[in-house]
């Protein structure tokens, strides 16, 4: 009985939608000169070659418009990207065809 | 291995905490002769509804934390690119038991909380063994 609701489960749910998140075409770019504009198309454009070659759920960090390189944790892409651009902007990105939401504390918009 | 014990309050998981800069960036000033800020006391809170500890702004602002990377996310405002920061904090209960990380990364909560100054997310309870005894009133992390 389980394994049927899991495969009824896997069909009605496609990954961006078990994620609450959006598909990258979806996400609309950024204006030239916009920070990050340069960072965000490289990764867009890069994502879905990322993922075939099995990074998902790993961080890829962007300087302009390099994929520096990828990483197993948040942590440690942005421990990279600190020492190497110095106080300098960079993208610390998660490889996923989806952009999740970043959630905080679910119990406080009620209280405001 | 300390285990830290809190009594469980009803606005949930509270607990105080030291937060300063981390510890990268404290060996920075030091070595520019600046002085170091001292760390902060404060309330924090364990929050599963968070996946990343988030810090209040004001907070951020008061131990000078600044921004490494970034990250595009959906917001409740909409898209965004959410700056991380890190921080070094101590957790500690009323018999001196404590955790401590000299770097913890972390993002900016969206506004100040009237409350708490921190949120941490599961990326702290991922790591710690956290039991919640509702019963008993109160609960108790172990590093």
């Amino acid at each position: 009985m389980i394994v049927v609701h899991e495969a009824i489960a896997s069909q009605a749910m496609p990954e961006s939608s078990a994620a609450n998140g959006i598909p990258l075409d979806d996400v609309p770019d950024i204006a030239d000169g916009e920070p990050f504009a340069e960072e965000w198309r490289a990764f867009k454009q890069r994502a879905q070659r990322l993922v075939q070659e099995g990074h998902t759920g790993r961080y890829a960090l962007l300087k302009g418009n390099q994929l520096v390189g990828v990483w197993d944790s948040l942590d440690a892409a942005d421990l990279q990207g600190r020492q190497q651009f110095k106080g300098e902007p960079f993208l610390v990105q998660e490889i996923q065809l989806f952009l999740k939401p970043m959630l905080w504390g679910l119990n406080r918009p009620c209280r405001a | 291995m300390p285990r830290l014990m809190f009594a469980l309050s009803p606005d949930g998981l509270l607990l105080p905490a030291f937060l300063g800069l981390d510890a990268a960036a404290m060996q920075d000033l030091l070595s520019q002769g600046m002085p170091v800020p001292r760390p902060i006391q404060v309330q924090t809170q364990i929050d599963t509804g968070s996946l990343v500890t988030g810090v209040t702004p004001r907070l951020i602002r008061a131990i000078g934390a600044a921004p490494g990377g970034s990250a595009r996310t959906l917001t409740a405002g909409g898209f965004a690119f959410v700056p991380f920061y890190r921080i070094s904090f101590t957790l500690f209960d009323n018999v001196g038991a404590s955790i401590s990380r000299t770097s913890w990364l972390v993002t900016n909560l969206p506004q100040d909380l009237p409350d708490v100054d921190v949120l941490f997310g599961m990326d702290l309870v991922r790591e710690h063994r956290l039991v919640i005894d509702g019963l008993g009133a109160y609960f108790s992390i172990d590093s």
